[in-house]
C-alpha cells in the first residue's frame, strides 16, 4: 500500500521525535532565562525581556524558522569573523526552542509567582543562599505548578516541528511529500502522516498524566 | 530601501490576503463552535462522541497536515471532483478557510466547554426556581458569563490563527508570508524582508490585543461600576 | 538531570561551530523533479543530476555528498555556504549570475506546455487568455509567464514543486502548466496520465529568460571548486561517460 516508503516515513518520524526532543530541552532553558529576565531587579532587562518573548508569540513560527535558518547562520559567521555552518538540524532546534521558551517564559513566571513569597524569606532566615533557595524551595514546586502549561506546550511543540520541513529537514512531513512526489497519493500519505501526529500527541498526553501524578503525589 | 519601496503594493496586497483569511476562518468558527459546543456537553454518548473525536484529530495534528489533507489530499478522488464541495475545495483561498476554521473552531469548543463548566452552578439553579426554560438560561445567563470568561483566551485563539493564515502559503495563496517569500526568492534579499514582514505581523498582534482589552473592559463594565 | 542538560547542551553547541570536514563537497538539489533529480524509497537521491555529478566528482577526485532542499532556499543558502554546490535542474541566467557563480551548461532546456487533451486552445498570448496557468515557485517559467505582455492575461499559480503543478492541474484547478519539456515527458509517460494530458505547441527556447541551460551553482569566488567541476564536465563529455548517463535517462531524446 505505502509502495516502499514506509520504512523512510517512519525514519520521518524518527527524527521528528528527536527534534522535539532537543528543542524541547534547549526551550526549558530559554524558558528559565526568559522567566528570571522577567523577574529581573534591573528595568531595561526586564524590559529586553518583554520585548523579545512578545516579538516571538507575535511572529508566525515559520518565520521565526525562516530566520533563524538565514539570519542565524549570517549572525554567526558575522560575529565568529570566519564562515560557521549552522545546519537546518541546529536551526530548526534553535528556532522551535524559541518559540517553546518564549512561551514557556510566561508559564514559569506565573509558576513562580504561585509559590509564596514567605517562603523564601523563612529561608533566607534561616540563612540559604539565594541559589539554594531557587534550588531547594522555588523549583520544586514552581515545576508542579508549571507541569500542565509544559504539557500543553509540548503538544503545540510537536506539531509545529512539522514546519521544519519547509527549511529542507527530512523529517515526518518532508519523507511524507517526497513519497507523495512518487506514487501521486497525497491523501493517502497526508492521512498516514496526520495519524503518526495523533499517536506522538496522544502517547504524550498518557505520559503527561502519569508525571503529573507523580508531581503532586504528595497531596494525595 | 528601494526593493522595500518598490514592492510594497505587493506587500499591502498580501497583508489583505492575510486579513481576508484571518476573518473568513473565525466567523465560521466561533458560529460552528457556538452549535456544537452544547453537543460536547451532551450527555448522550452519540452526540458528544463525534464531536470529542473531532476535537482529538483537529489538536493532535499539525495544522499544516490539515491544510494538505484538504488541499491535494481532496484533489486524490474522482468522486469528490465530481460533487457540489468541488466548487469551493478547487480554491486554494476556501481549502485553507476550511482548514483554519475547523482548526479554530476545535479550540473555540475546549475554551467554551471549561467557561460554562466555571459558571457558577447556583446562578444556573437560580434561573431554574425563577422558572427560566434550559434553553432561556443557557442563552441569558450561561453564555453571556462563558463569554466573558474566555475573552481573555480567545484573544490568544485569534493570534493564533493569524499568525496560522501564514501556512496558506504553502497552497498558491499570496498571503503576506507568500509575497514575502516571493519578493525574497525575486531580490534575493532575504532577511530585510523576513523582518519587514515579522514587523507586520508584530502590528497586527498589537492591534488585536488592544481590541480585544477594550472589548473586555467593556463586557466586565458592571464590575467597575461595582467598585465605584 | 543537570548533568544530561548541560551535556546536551554542549553538543548542541558543539554541532553548531563543528568545523566543516575538508574535501566534502556538500551538493544540494531539489529533489522532487525526476528524472533529473528524485528520493528513491531507500531515502537516497538519484536522477540524471545526480549521476552527473557522481560522474564529475568521481573525475575531480572529490568526495561528494547529496541532500534534498526546498528549491526557494538553495540560492540563498548556497551563497550563506550551507552547502558547496547545487544541481537542481538549475538554468544559467543573467539575475542568478549575479548572486551565484555557475559551471559551464550540462544540459539544454526547453520548457514545454501540458493541457488536457480535450483542451480547446493553444499555449500563445492570444489562446492563454483567462486561463490559469501552474509553474513551480522561483523557476525561469515563472518569469517567463511573468512577463508584462502576460500580466493581467493569464492567472498564475506558483508552487513549492513540481508535485503540486501537476496535481493540480489534475484536480482541474489549473488549466495548463509549463515546465521542463524532459521533467513533463517523463511526468506522461511514468504516471499514466499521458491518456488524459498531452504537451501543446512547440518546445520554448528563450535564452535570455529560460537561460543558455542547466548549470551548477557555486558561491562567488569559489573558483578552484569551480575549475576543478568544469574540468570534470569536459572530460566526462570527452570519454562518453556523459552521453551514457544521457542516453540512460533520455532514451528517446538525441543529444546534440
Amino acid at each position: 500500500m505505502f509502495e516502499g516508503y514506509l520504512p523512510q516515513i517512519l525514519a520521518g518520524a524518527w527524527l521528528t521525535m528527536q527534534l522535539a526532543f532537543f528543542s524541547l530541552l534547549l526551550g526549558l532553558v530559554f524558558g528559565l532565562i526568559g522567566a528570571a529576565g522577567q523577574f529581573s531587579r534591573y528595568r531595561i532587562i526586564r524590559r529586553i525581556t518583554i520585548l523579545f518573548i512578545t516579538s516571538i508569540c507575535g511572529m508566525p513560527e515559520l518565520l521565526v524558522l525562516f530566520i533563524i535558518y538565514f539570519g542565524g547562520t549570517a549572525l554567526v559567521t558575522y560575529l565568529a569573523g570566519h564562515y560557521v555552518d549552522v545546519s537546518s538540524f541546529v536551526s530548526g532546534v534553535l528556532g522551535l526552542a524559541l518559540i517553546f521558551g518564549a512561551y514557556a517564559s510566561q508559564v514559569f513566571r506565573s509558576a513562580f509567582l504561585a509559590v509564596p513569597f514567605g517562603q523564601s524569606e523563612a529561608a533566607h532566615a534561616l540563612g540559604l543562599s539565594r541559589w539554594q533557595i531557587f534550588k531547594n524551595i522555588q523549583l520544586p514546586q514552581a515545576w508542579r505548578h508549571a507541569l500542565p502549561g509544559l504539557g500543553n506546550l509540548w503538544l503545540v511543540l510537536l506539531k509545529d516541528t512539522a514546519l521544519v520541513s519547509l527549511i529542507g529537514l527530512a523529517d515526518l512531513m518532508n519523507k511524507t511529500q517526497v513519497a507523495i512526489s512518487t506514487t501521486q497519493k497525497p491523501f493517502l500519505f497526508y492521512f498516514t502522516a496526520a495519524l503518526i501526529y495523533l499517536v506522538l500527541t496522544s502517547f504524550s498526553q498518557i505520559c503527561m498524566k502519569k508525571l503529573n501524578m507523580g508531581a503532586n503525589r504528595h497531596l494525595a | 530601501m528601494n526593493d522595500i519601496i518598490q514592492h510594497l503594493p505587493e506587500l499591502i496586497s498580501g497583508l489583505g490576503v492575510t486579513l481576508a483569511l484571518m476573518f473568513s476562518a473565525l466567523v465560521p468558527a466561533i458560529i460552528l463552535a457556538l452549535l456544537l459546543t452544547p453537543a460536547a456537553r451532551s450527555k448522550h454518548l452519540w452526540l458528544s462522541l463525534p464531536v470529542d473525536g473531532f476535537i482529538f484529530f483537529m489538536r493532535g495534528t499539525p495544522l499544516l497536515v490539515q491544510i494538505f489533507l484538504i488541499y491535494y489530499g481532496s484533489a486524490q478522488f474522482e468522486w469528490v471532483r465530481a460533487s457540489f464541495l468541488w466548487v469551493a475545495l478547487r480554491e486554494p483561498f476556501a481549502c485553507a478557510t476550511i482548514a483554519l476554521a475547523l482548526n479554530s473552531c476545535a479550540y473555540t469548543i475546549v475554551l467554551l466547554k471549561g467557561a460554562i463548566q466555571s459558571v457558577p452552578r447556583e446562578e444556573i439553579t437560580a434561573c431554574y426556581a425563577l422558572g427560566m426554560s434550559q434553553f432561556l438560561t443557557f442563552w441569558r445567563i450561561t453564555l453571556p458569563r462563558a463569554i466573558r470568561i474566555i475573552l481573555p483566551a480567545y484573544s490568544n485563539e485569534v493570534v493564533i490563527i493569524l499568525k496560522s493564515t501564514s501556512l496558506a502559503n504553502t497552497i498558491t495563496i499570496l498571503d503576506l508570508m507568500g509575497v514575502t517569500n516571493k519578493i525574497a526568492g525575486e531580490t534575493y534579499a532575504v532577511i530585510p524582508f523576513l523582518f519587514i514582514a515579522g514587523a507586520i505581523y508584530l502590528a497586527l498582534n498589537f492591534v488585536i490585543l488592544s481590541a480585544f482589552r477594550s472589548l473586555e473592559k467593556r463586557a466586565n463594565v458592571y464590575l467597575y461600576q461595582a467598585s465605584q | 538531570m543537570k548533568k544530561i542538560l548541560i551535556g546536551c547542551l554542549a553538543l548542541l553547541l558543539c554541532a553548531t561551530i563543528q568545523a566543516q570536514p575538508q574535501k566534502v563537497i556538500k551538493f544540494a538539489s531539489e529533489a522532487t523533479y525526476p528524472p533529473f533529480e528524485f528520493v528513491q524509497p531507500s531515502g537516497e537521491l538519484a536522477g540524471f543530476d545526480i549521476d552527473i555529478a557522481r560522474a564529475i566528482c568521481a573525475k575531480a577526485e572529490l568526495t561528494c555528498t547529496f541532500s534534498n532542499q526546498p528549491w526557494e532556499s538553495l540560492i540563498p543558502a548556497l551563497r550563506l555556504g550551507k552547502f558547496d554546490a547545487v544541481i537542481s535542474s538549475m538554468d544559467i541566467t543573467d539575475e542568478r549570475k549575479k548572486q551565484v557563480d555557475f559551471s559551464e551548461s550540462y544540459f539544454s532546456p526547453s520548457g514545454s506546455f501540458v493541457t488536457h487533451k480535450d483542451a480547446k486552445f493553444s499555449p500563445t498570448l492570444a489562446g492563454l487568455k483567462g486561463k490559469t496557468v501552474g509553474v513551480q515557485k522561483g523557476t525561469t517559467f515563472e518569469k517567463y509567464l511573468g512577463q508584462p505582455q502576460y500580466k493581467d492575461v493569464i492567472k498564475l499559480k506558483t508552487y513549492t514543486n513540481f508535485q503540486g503543478v501537476t496535481m493540480d492541474l489534475k484536480a482541474g484547478r489549473s488549466d495548463i502548466i509549463l515546465a521542463d519539456t524532459p521533467i513533463v515527458e517523463d511526468w506522461l509517460k511514468n504516471s499514466d496520465e499521458s491518456k488524459n494530458f498531452i504537451m501543446v505547441g512547440d518546445p520554448i527556447h528563450d535564452p535570455k529568460i529560460l537561460g543558455v541551460g542547466f548549470g551548477i551553482a557555486l558561491k562567488k569566488g569559489n573558483t578552484e571548486l569551480l575549475e576543478k567541476i568544469n574540468q570534470g564536465l569536459a572530460e566526462i563529455k570527452k570519454d562518453g561517460t556523459y552521453q551514457k548517463i544521457f542516453q540512460q535517462y533520455f532514451p528517446h531524446t538525441k543529444l546534440d
